[in-house]
């Protein structure tokens, strides 16, 4: 892997990185047992030293990173960038483990909800992440990906390009982005990066196509929250992150910048409120 | 499965309980650098040990500390973390390690753990 962005010659920088290894220590502990004893020095080689075993690597991560590399190397990336991730994804030889990544972003870690209110899960790299894993609004696309491929017999390196499938089916883009925009509005979750609020452009994109109904019922509690905030004694109006995400929401909302389908949503549950 | 292990041991030397007590802290060290020579070899030790979910110290040198560990493995688990804390240093090693409907009583003999009921 690429590791120009390590410096762990520099005493300084390393001693800079402390807190935020203790931070993901804490972390680390919520996935119950996954990634806690030996497991933590390849975490702490990779945090500290950009260093992964070369046989780990090749397996995307294998079980010390839950087949799931990317996931951390993006999270322990000491300058992170949506180009700096890119590259991240690009050198992956395998779609499957960037599926994995997705699936921790989107489910294994956030099913951990005792986030640090500052640091949230992945201290304010979700959104990027987000704008690595799923960059169409439109998750029926396939994504090229070039990656390094090495001839083992002849030790020739080539640039071959994968497909990675966004697979992600409306239903999904709905209950990701849902499971990260109501909870904090509901007073339930501390993670100021929750990361399905990034993805609300794709579910306006998409929300004629979303069939579950209890996302659309969901979809609607949200729309009828956002708009009776002033009213509501329940809403956690201490929470500044419920507080900046239902301004966001309602911005979008009164400059009609919602998709036309949203829009239909919102308005009617907004006559409905109005009419009670 | 989960398992929630109980530790009761002894540290007399308060110097060694101090840095034992930091190594098993998430915020303790981070390098071999800071912890002071002598105790380089105790914090190798105890480097990877998970942090307990409890640790309480008693004013006669007595560590009372809980995990709840996770996995199929879990007895071979606690059982090599009790090895860990003798070789740190402690001494007096007793345990107990439930699971549903598991149940042993642990002590570390002179390197070994031993299982009561």
């Amino acid at each position: 892997m690429d590791n120009s962005a390590w410096h762990p010659e520099d005493k300084e920088w390393l001693e800079k990185r402390k807190p935020e290894w203790r931070q993901i220590q804490r972390h680390l502990k919520l996935f119950k047992g996954q990634f806690r004893g030996e497991y933590l020095k390849y975490h702490k080689d990779l945090y500290f030293y950009g260093r992964v075993d070369p046989e780990i690597e090749k397996e995307g991560g294998g079980g010390y990173f839950g087949w799931a590399l990317p996931f951390f190397i993006c999270w322990y990336h000491p300058e992170p960038s949506l180009e700096n991730f890119q590259a991240v994804f690009n050198a992956q030889i395998r779609g499957v483990n960037l599926e994995k990544t997705r699936e921790y972003l989107f489910e294994v870690f956030p099913s951990a909800s005792k986030f640090d209110s500052q640091y949230g899960m992945l201290g304010g790299r979700e959104e990027l992440m987000v704008k690595m894993l799923v960059p169409s609004l439109d998750p029926s696309k396939e994504k090229d990906f070039s990656h390094k491929h090495l001839n083992y017999l002849t030790g020739e390196e080539t640039i071959k390009i994968t497909k990675y499938s966004l697979c992600l089916v409306p239903d999904l883009i709905a209950r990701y982005c849902l499971n990260g925009i109501l909870p904090p509005l509901l007073g339930f979750s501390s993670n100021p990066y929750a990361p399905g609020q990034y993805l609300w452009d794709h579910l306006c994109a998409l929300v004629d196509s979303v069939n579950d109904e209890s996302s659309l019922k969901r979809l609607r509690e949200l729309a009828r929250i956002v708009l009776t905030i002033h009213e509501d004694k329940n809403f956690p109006n201490d929470d500044p992150t419920a507080v900046a995400l239902a301004k966001r929401l309602i911005s979008g909302y009164n400059k009609r910048e919602f998709s036309e389908a949203m829009l239909t949503i919102w308005d009617e549950e907004k006559l409905k409120i109005e009419g009670r | 499965m989960e398992a929630y292990l109980e530790v009761r041991c002894r540290c007399d030397d308060i110097e060694l309980r101090d840095v034992i007590v930091s190594c098993l802290s998430i915020d303790g060290p981070v390098f071999e650098e800071d912890v002071a020579p002598q105790y380089v070899g105790v914090f190798h030790i105890l480097e990877y040990v998970d942090p307990p979910d409890d640790l309480i110290v008693s004013e006669d040198g007595i560590l009372n500390m809980s995990w709840m560990l996770g996995g199929v493995d879990f007895f071979e688990d606690a059982c090599a973390l009790l090895l860990k804390l003798e070789s740190a240093g402690v001494q007096e090693i007793s345990a107990k390690v439930t699971a549903d409907e598991f149940r042993k009583k642990l002590m570390v003999v002179n390197g070994k753990v031993k299982t009561g009921r």
